[in-house]
């Protein structure tokens, strides 16, 4: 056994040692980037951004397999925009957000919310700046508690946070429920007694009870009707024009994304393949995987017959990506260098980045 | 909380009407008188010629008129699916589009007898289905069709086992049996002959003539309709060994392979044999497609096939349902909620609201000149990649509640272009073009097409 480990040491010894090197100059470069001072206009500015699950343990509990849920992701948001998230299922997008708002805690890479770093804060120093961030899940069947009534859910943060004296807090709610489109009797309503479309509008506004900066919507109309999900997108951009609100909107719906957005991340196994501007990611998509992703959305229109680009297969499993580009097994466009080398993920139009090997460097 | 009601109470009251213990058992009791009589009619022994019919149009292949499906609860009647009339050409994909709560799964399923039962039932209507069937001889066993050589002599060829050998009798002899002719998947062929069936009426152990042989159903979530603790070979060979007369375990193994081959997966022989928890949700949905086909069905009812799948996943479903209505020479009945899915695949439409048809035409009619007012918010509403809008149309309110509906139009609460007919009874469908028709009081009156123009 050990003979035969040795031999193939020896075999790969020239490529061993110039990857130990590419690594070294790789995260030279990191610790480099690391000491960089945030953006100052950037609300939220995420870098290198990592997070793993553990899969499989040994007895001694070192970790053989991981999960690369949220694998090296890097963007920038300025206060009062939105950033749409799109990707497949499994393509760790509502990881990425979790892991934003430090629901979990991230393997590696920086998190800077208004200039503080904020991926080294222990829970406790957390709960300060909760009142700053806050989330909208996606199913708003199981995301309310089915035993406190409508005043009772959207009081609790109220009380948590000290937003206001206690006697104001039920006037404070009852504004909160009118912005969000919720009659005032429904204050001793329990959950079960509303509609889908009801009970999203009950999660906006628990969100919104203790004046978030950052509101992380995860798939918020995902489990609705057409109709209802318009209401839903409308009271989201309205809340956002009058109280300056910066959404980070994660769904699998391009249309949707589209609609509300003013920039767009495509992710795919964890990675960001493609980010820029709504226009110029729209009406340029570099990456292949997001040129596919746009042309399979239905278009409503029976006589427009698109040219589609059909992916073959299914997405591969986050525990065992491919080597290289990780979409080269699907990609139509792949060549030889995309199995073998990981494409840089750079700048190819101001603010438009991609990770693609068929746009060569400018260098 | 001591929280007091104010001004809203009478509002409050209105909303919801609480039911009493007693009221609640007297609908019990109602309910379960109605619900005893039809599951009666449902279990009686009926001869062939009870639940015949004929087709009013001969180019149809489902013809549904006046369905009303029923849910018998103690709240009280959910008319779920209220008096629906619409047909299924020869040949041509159909799709329902509404929201949740509509009626559409609930008419697929009564297409498909497959209503939750005793409190789902079919109350009345008919649906008419033309079908293949086989052809029985005076003892009632399917007629064959033998292969003969060309001068019309019988062939007999040896019995096989499973294993490859040839069966022998006591004294040593091969075993033989006359050969029957074959389709291309190896399954044998039986004379068949057309029929009517009329499946309303049908008693529920002959629809099992019908059910995954003659109309087959992809379901919704492929996970929870494949059983877990089988293999996907043993689930897609059920369908070839129950419903092909004499079928072997070799030939039902062959004709699932060949369906999952044609379904676009890989490696058929491995998937055979692997459980369905080993499989992403893509392939799931095409082995239930592939299960769909094995029966060699005229009519394949897809209930939101797409829903639970990716969007890549999903346009290679689309594509694959495209294709695969050609080589069988079959009809889709789609039914999704999704306008873009429907707009690709269908030729006609029909657009359910509340149990009921609202407007139903060809596609570029539904999607070019909407009437109602209904489907003309419904693409509104919905954000297209090459719309530019900074607001989207909503439609306002929520579905009534389908326990007590309003003897008006349904729509009347949510609709922008109310008149004062609308007050009056629920509206009649109003054909505006051969192929075009809709309920909507704003199309009523003597020269439709002339207020049609106007909107």
């Amino acid at each position: 056994m050990r003979t035969e480990n040795a031999n193939r040491e020896e075999l790969d010894f020239d490529d061993a040692a110039e990857a130990v090197k590419e690594r070294e100059l790789r995260e030279e470069l990191v610790r480099e980037e690391e000491a960089l001072p945030p953006d100052p206009d950037a609300l939220l500015e995420v870098r290198h951004l990592k997070k793993f699950f553990s899969l499989k343990k040994t007895i001694t509990g070192r970790t053989t397999v991981w999960l690369r849920a949220v694998d090296d992701v890097s963007f920038k948001l300025k206060a009062g925009e939105t950033i749409g998230i799109v990707g497949e299922s499994g393509c760790g997008k509502t990881t990425l957000g979790r892991t934003v708002l430090k629901l979990h805690q991230p393997t590696d890479g920086q998190i800077f919310f208004e200039g503080q770093d904020i991926a080294k804060f222990k829970p406790s120093k957390m709960r300060g700046l909760r009142t700053k961030m806050q989330i909208i899940f996606q199913d708003p069947y199981s995301s309310l508690p089915p035993r406190s009534t409508v005043g009772g859910i959207l009081s609790e943060p109220v009380k948590v946070h000290k937003i206001v004296p206690k006697t104001e807090i039920k006037d404070y709610v009852l504004k909160i429920m009118e912005q969000c489109g919720l009659r005032d009797y429904y204050y001793e309503r329990y959950p079960h007694e509303f509609s889908g479309g009801q009970r999203q509008r009950i999660c906006i506004a628990r969100a919104l009870t203790v004046q978030p900066k950052l509101v992380v919507c995860d798939e918020p109309v995902s489990a609705l009707d057409v109709s209802i999900q318009a209401q839903i997108i409308n009271l989201l951009r309205r809340l956002q024009t009058t109280m300056g609100f910066t959404y980070m909107f994660i769904s699998h719906d391009l249309s949707v994304v589209k609609h509300i957005s003013d920039r767009i991340g495509v992710m795919y196994l964890g990675s960001m393949v493609e980010f820029g501007d709504k226009k110029s990611i729209f009406t340029n998509p570099l990456h292949p995987y997001t040129q596919a992703l746009f042309s399979a959305v239905p278009n409503p229109n029976p006589d427009v017959k698109m040219q589609r680009i059909v992916l073959n297969g299914d997405i591969p499993s986050p525990a065992h990506p491919p080597k290289g580009c990780k979409f080269h097994t699907r990609c139509p466009k792949a060549m030889e260098i995309c199995a073998h080398i990981t494409p840089e993920y750079r700048e190819y139009e101001p603010g438009h980045f991609a990770a693609c090997h068929c746009y060569p460097q400018e260098d | 909380m001591n929280f007091k009601k104010k001004s809203d109470d009478s509002a409050k009251k209105s909303e919801k009407h609480y039911l009493s213990g007693k009221e609640i058992r007297a609908i019990a009791k109602e309910n379960n008188k109605v619900m005893r009589r039809l599951e009666k009619y449902k279990r009686r022994k009926a001869p062939e010629e009870e639940f015949l019919g004929e087709m009013k149009d001969p180019a149809d292949i489902l013809e549904v008129e006046d369905l009303h499906s029923y849910f018998f609860t103690d709240q009280g009647v959910v008319k779920a699916v209220n008096g629906v009339t619409f047909s299924v050409p020869q040949g041509s994909t159909v799709g329902i589009v509404g929201e949740s709560g509509c009626g559409k799964s609930v008419t697929s399923m009564s297409i498909m007898r497959l209503l939750q039962g005793p409190q789902g039932q079919i109350y009345s209507g008919s649906i008419r289905f033309k079908s293949y069937d086989f052809k029985r001889d005076e003892k009632g066993k399917p007629i064959p069709i033998w292969d003969d050589d060309e001068n019309g002599e019988p062939v007999y060829e040896e019995i096989k086992d499973r294993h490859g050998k040839v069966k022998l009798d006591k004294n040593g002899k091969p075993l033989t049996e006359r050969r029957q002719k074959r389709d291309r998947y190896g399954t044998k062929l039986y004379e068949m002959e057309e029929k009517v069936f009329d499946i309303a009426k049908m008693p529920t152990k002959e629809m099992y003539r019908l059910r995954g042989r003659q109309i087959a159903m992809i379901f919704q979530e492929p996970m929870t309709s494949l059983n877990p603790v089988f293999t996907i070979g043993n689930q897609l060979d059920e369908v070839t060994l129950l419903h092909v007369p004499g079928a072997t375990k070799e030939e039902a193994k062959r004709r699932s392979i060949e369906m999952l081959n044609l379904v676009g997966i890989a490696m058929p022989e491995r998937v055979y044999n692997s459980y369905p928890h080993e499989l992403s949700g893509g392939m799931r949905q095409r082995v239930m497609i592939a299960m769909a086909l094995e029966g060699n069905p005229r009519l394949i009812i897809a209930d939101e096939p797409t829903t639970a799948l990716d969007v890549t996943i999903q346009a290679q479903i689309l594509d694959l349902l495209r294709g695969l209505k050609d080589s069988i020479n079959g009809s889709i009945l789609l039914i999704t909620h999704d306008l873009g899915v429907i707009a690709e695949m269908a030729d006609y439409v029909v657009v359910m609201y509340a149990g009921r048809i609202i407007e139903q035409g060809t596609a570029s009619e539904i999607f070019h000149h909407p009437m109602h007012p209904y489907t003309i918010g419904l693409q509104k509403s919905k954000p297209t990649m090459d719309s530019e809008s900074d607001s989207l149309f909503n439609i306002p309110g929520n579905v009534p509640n389908p326990i007590d509906m309003p003897d008006y139009c349904y729509f009347r609460e949510r609709c922008s272009g109310c008149k004062e007919m609308c007050y009056g009874e629920y509206p009649k469908m109003v054909q505006v073009s051969p192929t075009h028709w809709v309920a909507c009081h704003l199309y009523g009156g003597e020269n439709p097409k002339e207020n049609a123009d106007e909107n």
